[in-house]
Formats: C-alpha cells, sequence, structure tokens
C-alpha cells in the first residue's frame, strides 16, 4: 500500500510538471499569436504617423500627423462615411425588421406551407441569377446610382431568418397567447412582446448584418457605376488604394499615397472599433447559438 | 377533389393564420424580386451578348439571336479555363493551409486557465474578421510594401526588395496569408463552442488515469470535436468554387492576373469593366460556376446530414 501511495505521488508530481510546462508553452504560443495578429494593426497605424518614403517597421519614423490631417479634410471621405452609415442603419433596420416579421410567422409549427416557404428562401441563399442578371434587374427598376441598389438587394439575409426563427421556437409561448386573449393583435404582439423577448437575438443578427453592410462593396461595385457621390466608404478606399501608379508621374507622390491610404484605412475601422466589445457580448453568442441548432 | 382531406388541412391553417400571412409576404417579395427574377436572367447565357447599354432589358433580351456559342467558348478558351485553375488553385490551398488551424487554435484556447487572457486572446484573434477586406488589403500592404517590414528584412539579410503585391508567383500565396488572417481567430468559435461542451467527467477520468494535457487532447478532446470537425470540412468542400470574389478582386491588379485571376473577377471584368461588356459570356460563366457550386454544396449538405445529422439547413 505504502509502495503504490508512493509511485502515485510521483507520478502526480511528474504530471503536474508535465502540466506545468504544457500550460507555459501554451501562454507563451497564445502570446505570441496574438501579438503577429496585433502587429500588421500597429503596423498600419505607424505608416499612417510618419512622413512619406521612410521604411517603416512598426513604429512610426518622422513623425507626422499631414496624413491624418490630409484625410481629415477631404471631402469625399466624409461623404464615403456618411454614405456607409445611411446605407447601415436603413438597411440594418430594415432587413431585420422584414427577417424578424417572417421568422415570426414561420416559426409557428402549423404555418400553412411552411416547410415551402423555407426551401424558397433555402434556395436563395444558394443559388444566384450571378452578376449581370442581377444588376439587369436593379437596372430595370432604376434603383442604379442610388444609394437604394446598396440597401433593397441585401434586405433578404437567409441566416438570420433561420437564427431568429429557432430563437422564437424556444421562447415560452404563454405571454404571446394572454396578449392575444386581451386583445393584442399579432403586428403588437411582434414589436411589444416578441421584440423585446428576443433581445440577445435580434443584437447579434443586427451587428451582423450592419458589419455586413459596412463592409460590403461588392453591390456598389456592380450597381453604382461611376455615381461616386453614393459610394461607401469600403469602394471609396478600395478606388484610392487601387489608383493606378502611373497615374501618380512623381515617385514621392507615389510614396506619400501609402501614408495616406495607410490614414484612411485607420479613420475606417474606428466605427468598428466602437461596436466591437458590443460585437464580442452578442455576436459570439449568437455563432454558437447557430452552430449547435445547425 | 381528391385530395380533399390535405385540402381542408391546408385550409385550416390558412384559417388559423391568416392574420400572420402578411409577416411572411415582404421577406417573401423581396426575394422574389432580388433572387428569383434574376434567376430568368440566366436565360442571358443561351443568348448572342444582347446589347442592354443602348436597348432596355426586355427589347434587348428579345433582339439577340439563340446560341449556345457562350459554352463552346466558356469550355474551350483557354484563358478561361486557366482562371477556373487558379479558382480550384487558391480554394483547395486555402482548405488545406488553413482548414486545421482553427481547430489547432481552438483547442490552445480552451486549456488556458486564466479566464481574462482567454477573454484577450479571442478579443484579438477575432477582430480582423470585422474589417473588410479593403481593410485587409490595405493594411498588408503596407507590410508588404516596398517599404513595410518583411521588405526591410528581406534587405538587411542582404536580399532584394520584392514588389509582392504585384508578384504572380507570390498572389496565391498572399491570398491564403491574407485570408488566414482575417478568418482563423473568428472560425475558431464553433470549435471553441463544441469543445466546451465536452462533458468534463472525461477529463476528470483521465486525469486519473494519469493521462497527461497532450494525451487527454488526442483522447478526448480531438474525438469529441470530430462531429463538428467533419460538418465543418464538408461546408467548406462544398464552398470549392468560391474562392472570395470580395478578396481576390481587392488584391488583384494587371500584373497578377496570371495566377490571380478567379472565376468570380473574371465574371465582373467581363460583364462590366472590360471596354466591351460581354454580358452573354459573363452570365454563362457565372451560369456554370453557380450549378457547380449548386451541385457541391447541395451534396455536402447531404453527406453532412448523412454522417452527422447537422447539416447548414
Amino acid at each position: 500500500m505504502v509502495i503504490m501511495a508512493k509511485n502515485l505521488t510521483v507520478r502526480n508530481s511528474n504530471k503536474i510538471k508535465e502540466n506545468r510546462l504544457f500550460n507555459t508553452i501554451n501562454v507563451i504560443a497564445l502570446a505570441i499569436i496574438s501579438i503577429v495578429c496585433f502587429i500588421p494593426f500597429l503596423n498600419v497605424l505607424s505608416v499612417a504617423l510618419s512622413t512619406a518614403g521612410n521604411e517603416i517597421n512598426f513604429t512610426p519614423k518622422g513623425f507626422t500627423l499631414f496624413n491624418f490631417q490630409y484625410v481629415l479634410s477631404d471631402v469625399g471621405f466624409w461623404r464615403a462615411m456618411g454614405v456607409s452609415f445611411l446605407v447601415v442603419v436603413c438597411g440594418t433596420i430594415l432587413s431585420v425588421t422584414v427577417m424578424f416579421a417572417a421568422a415570426y410567422a414561420l416559426s409557428k409549427p402549423n404555418f400553412p406551407a411552411r416547410k415551402g416557404i423555407m426551401v424558397f428562401f433555402i434556395i436563395v441563399m444558394i443559388f444566384s441569377g450571378g452578376m449581370v442578371p442581377n444588376y439587369l434587374v436593379v437596372s430595370a427598376l432604376g434603383l442604379t446610382k442610388t444609394p437604394l441598389a446598396l440597401i433593397l438587394p441585401s434586405v433578404v439575409q437567409v441566416y438570420n431568418l433561420i437564427l431568429i426563427r429557432s430563437y422564437l421556437e424556444g421562447l415560452p409561448l404563454e405571454l404571446e397567447e394572454s396578449a392575444s386573449i386581451d386583445g393584442a393583435n399579432n403586428l403588437q404582439i411582434m414589436f411589444k412582446i416578441l421584440l423585446p423577448m428576443s433581445m440577445p437575438c435580434v443584437a447579434s443578427v443586427s451587428l451582423f448584418t450592419a458589419v455586413t453592410l459596412w463592409n460590403n462593396y461588392t453591390s456598389a461595385l456592380l450597381y453604382l457605376g461611376t455615381e461616386e457621390k453614393w459610394y461607401p466608404l469600403s469602394l471609396y478606399i478600395l478606388n484610392y488604394i487601387q489608383l493606378p501608379p502611373d497615374t501618380l508621374s512623381v515617385a514621392m507622390k507615389d510614396l506619400q499615397k501609402d501614408n495616406i491610404e495607410a490614414a484612411m484605412i485607420v479613420v475606417s475601422i474606428i466605427p468598428i472599433l466602437l461596436v466591437y466589445p458590443l460585437v464580442l457580448k452578442y455576436f459570439t453568442k449568437g455563432v454558437t447559438v447557430g452552430a449547435v441548432k445547425g | 377533389m381528391s385530395t380533399k382531406k390535405q385540402k381542408m388541412t391546408f385550409g385550416a391553417k390558412v384559417k388559423k393564420y391568416k392574420s400572420l400571412i402578411p409577416f411572411v409576404i415582404p421577406a417573401m417579395m423581396f426575394a422574389l424580386v432580388f433572387s428569383y427574377l434574376p434567376m430568368t436572367g440566366i436565360l442571358i447565357a443561351f443568348k448572342d451578348n444582347p446589347n442592354f447599354l443602348r436597348y432596355d432589358v426586355l427589347t434587348a433580351f428579345q433582339k439577340s439571336e439563340w446560341t449556345l456559342e457562350n459554352f463552346r467558348i466558356l469550355f474551350s478558351d483557354p484563358e478561361i479555363l486557366s482562371y477556373i485553375r487558379n479558382t480550384l488553385i487558391i480554394s483547395v490551398m486555402k482548405i488545406v493551409i488553413l482548414f486545421p488551424l482553427p481547430i489547432i487554435l481552438a483547442v490552445m484556447i480552451t486549456e488556458l486557465r486564466s479566464k481574462k487572457f482567454s477573454k484577450l486572446v479571442q478579443g484579438i484573434v477575432f477582430l480582423p474578421h470585422f474589417f473588410s477586406w479593403v481593410v485587409i488589403v490595405g493594411i498588408f500592404n503596407s507590410i508588404f510594401g516596398m517599404y513595410g517590414p518583411i521588405n526591410n528584412l528581406s534587405v538587411a539579410l542582404g536580399g532584394e526588395a520584392i514588389h509582392f503585391m504585384g508578384e504572380p508567383g507570390w498572389f496565391r500565396w498572399l491570398v491564403v496569408i491574407l485570408s488566414g488572417w482575417k478568418e482563423i481567430g473568428y472560425s475558431s468559435i464553433a470549435y471553441i463552442a463544441a469543445i466546451m461542451s465536452i462533458d468534463p467527467a472525461l477529463y476528470e477520468a483521465a486525469k486519473i488515469d494519469g493521462a497527461g494535457k497532450m494525451k487527454q487532447i488526442w483522447s478526448i478532446t480531438i474525438p469529441s470535436i470530430m462531429p463538428t470537425i467533419i460538418v465543418m470540412l464538408i461546408i467548406r468542400i462544398g464552398y470549392l468554387m468560391d474562392a472570395g470574389f470580395e478578396q481576390v478582386y481587392a488584391m488583384l491588379n494587371s500584373l497578377t492576373r496570371e495566377t490571380g485571376e478567379i472565376i468570380g473577377t473574371y465574371v465582373y471584368r467581363l460583364g462590366f469593366s472590360m471596354g466591351k461588356s460581354n454580358y452573354g459570356l459573363s452570365t454563362a460563366v457565372g451560369l456554370f460556376n453557380g450549378v457547380i457550386s449548386l451541385i457541391l454544396i447541395l451534396s455536402a449538405n447531404y453527406f453532412s446530414k448523412k454522417k452527422t445529422g447537422n447539416g447548414v439547413w
């Protein structure tokens, strides 16, 4: 008995040592990964704070605020940011409301043609007419060159519909039933009872939609053509990045472009950084809910 | 009349929920107009390049001849075939190199003892997912640029500065690196969730048996999340034909077209940005891509459901 106990403690202490080593290596490795993940941000910030023509290694050289001043005094940049905000706010409210309403109806197990309607939406998720047909429809509706082209084609978000529907299916029915006995109509039930009760889900879906709309530039690329006054921030910056180098004849100008580009990028990610704590709170939850419910 | 019974139950459903029917109508209208209506546009693939710039959609459609020429070009033009090849190479590189990494990251993160550190790491590695491809490409322009740290290092070591973003040989690797930086962290969420739901009793039992950390990971963690890994892999393969339009379009330039042009960017260029738009051919290439994707995604979902009971829908 004594020997066995002794063996066990030796084994235990070896195990503890091994686990401690594992944990140490793990912490160090993750610290390195986090730094590698973070360094590109630091670098772009440094370029934005540097004078042109310097070799930048993660820290500013020839510190200057000129690039930020340039970007912040660029009317086009502010207009593009305004368009992006407009599209994100209107697009998110419209899309989430429309998807929530549909999810409400489809969350009823006996809703007529429920399965068929779900298939109808899933087809949207997995097949598309393609760029040219999409463009022709938007164009025939007279939406090209207007910000509506950035909002209306993105209203249907099938994944959100599925997420909201499974959330609503999990809610207790009593409140809804007692409200309908009290004479509330479906619209009142949706806005006054279901929406407040689904806040965690609605918040994560809204953030999901807002981030998608903020980042998307394909719609603008396809539907806005040369109507630059409605370019959202993403496309505005992309156009700046893709300015052919040969249009900038002087080498110094070309170099300055990199620094201004970096400043644009830093300013443009500020809104995302501001909502990021919220995103972390809700978004990851929403994703895991989705992953579990499949 | 023979299906009277069924009709009645459907009728009963309609009667019961008729006040809810308007709630689903707006979503269906949007889907009809912006998704189903364009699907009829795939007929353009069978037309001899209708002139949409000159006439309105229907007139231009009627005025142009029916033809299979677009598909003949699609399957014989070496240029298009090389773009299909690029798409597949980039996709396969992304899967082979990037697919295992979120799994490893998830295991590492869930092994952390300190909650605070774990939160911090997650906060940092999830972040790039939320930036647009434009921002990511801009950020890496400054990393891989002529005066960026990579070139500075290579020059300091006696090498020559490379214009990475304009180098055909580097393009696909850069696509993989940028894609990895943006998505590895975020993709690990599904695995983190799966690992968190493993019964802790399994680990207790393993500890009593004297299993070390590595042993526990190999014989408990990995087997327990295998269903999630399989679903993720199958779904990922389902999206094989999608090499990432927004990413590649933002990275591509005239120097890297040869190795970097993918089906998506080519469809765009054909339809919208070449001097003379070829709508017929563009639609045909898009249709070809769409049909293959559809088959892949449907099979992926089928296998995923069959293997694990879980699909995307």
